[in-house]
């Protein structure tokens, strides 16, 4: 009895030594930050022509001479807490905005990684006629993180 | 994983009610038989396997998982009171970072046994226990950016805690008067997840990972008697 109860023990030990957590390599959070252009006085979507889109920092323009623009994908700067955009369109000239955010994050599992959170966004400077933040924290299932108004 | 843990729970429970048929039977007494014969210290031995699994024998001081896991039960007929401490050091390490956890917890709750009548005094329970958990961790990760750059950076969180309630079965076997073996099967539920930290923690020392609402557990006991009287 006492035997088999150490060969019980003994295999329960090497079950529970070898039962290791393993996450899913699931990722929810994103780097980018969805900008949406917006007539002022309609409220509806604006369209421009993009002469150039650049960040301050960056030598190479993100983006250049394409039209029918009504939003921007804007990658965060994981190296810094705030970053600058230039926009140059035809209707509307150069623009630009800063905006502001905390960088955290979380550890996901030995294989995943890490990945980074983006959180607290905020627009700390803008040429732009008006600018409203509608989602603080930078994730893949929301596609419009900050609104930004001219005037007609 | 979650399968795994269902599995294993139900091969314990199976392995219980085997082990308690096969118990002798002694009948109750009735006078003083709410005093207690002693307290068992026991240390969770998966813990330490793990680590030299993984590390050696260096595993105990210098490896990247160090976790004491103890718990110390009083009996009061077929009743016992339990608390368990617990010390936690832990590295994870990625390709992108290194996130480090460092805390302790502590957990208290009955058990019922129901092998009460064993003539060894083995105990096949089911308990509940209430749980918490105070501690600290710190991520520091790489930048390997396509439009800016390379980098690093660090977070942490200085002071966290967290509390959660446990529902816990298993098997403690005498195997001498002074030495016994056991184990505890645990089902953990309602900690917090963390998800409005800067930092969202990984692990919740004590419970596992911190972002999963329910978690299951097994421990593995090495457990020492110390009985308050001379056996007859």
């Amino acid at each position: 009895m006492k035997l088999n109860h150490i060969t019980l023990f003994i295999t329960l030990l090497l079950v529970g030594t070898l039962a290791c957590e393993e996450p899913d390599c699931v990722s929810e959070l994103s780097s980018t930050i969805n900008i949406s252009l917006y007539k002022l006085e309609k409220n509806e979507l604006d369209t421009v022509f993009l002469n150039e889109l650049k960040a301050i920092g960056i030598d190479t323009a993100l983006l250049s001479d394409v039209p029918d623009v009504s939003g921007f994908a804007l990658p965060a700067d994981p190296n810094a807490n705030e970053v600058t955009f230039v926009f140059d369109t035809r209707e509307y000239g150069i623009d630009t905005l800063t905006l502001a955010y905390s960088t955290g994050g979380r550890f996901i599992s030995e294989d995943c990684g890490v990945e980074l959170l983006y959180s607290d966004l905020k627009a700390v400077r803008s040429d732009f006629d008006s600018i409203s933040v509608i989602n603080t924290i930078l994730a893949d299932v929301v596609n419009e993180d900050i609104r930004v108004y001219n005037n007609d | 994983m979650r399968i795994l843990g269902y599995i294993i729970t139900t091969s314990l429970l199976f392995i219980s009610c085997f082990a308690s048929a096969q118990s002798d039977i002694v009948p109750d007494t009735i006078q003083g038989k709410y005093i207690p014969t002693g307290i068992r210290v026991g240390v969770d031995l998966i813990s330490p396997t793990q680590a030299i699994i993984n590390d050696g024998f260096k595993g105990f001081t210098g490896g990247e998982n160090r976790e004491l896991h103890l718990s110390a039960d009083v009996d009061f007929y077929r009743y016992f009171l339990n608390f368990e401490f617990g010390k936690l050091d832990r590295e994870w390490r990625s390709d992108n970072g290194i996130y480090t956890n460092s805390g302790t917890f502590y957990k208290i709750g009955p058990d019922v046994n129901f092998l009460h009548r064993d003539p060894d005094g083995s105990t096949l329970f089911f308990g509940l226990r209430y749980a918490f958990a105070n501690f600290s961790d710190q991520m520091t990760y790489n930048i390997n950016d396509p439009i800016w750059g390379v980098g690093s950076g660090d977070v942490h969180n200085g002071s966290l805690s967290s509390n959660w309630f446990e529902v816990t079965t298993g098997l403690k076997v005498k195997i001498t008067r002074i030495l016994w073996l056991g184990y505890t099967g645990r089902f953990k539920f309602a900690s917090d997840t963390f998800e409005g930290n800067n930092l969202i923690p990984h692990w919740v020392p004590g419970y596992g990972r911190a972002d999963e609402t329910s978690a299951w557990g097994l421990d593995y006991w090495l457990i020492i008697k110390i009985p308050f009287k001379k056996d007859k």
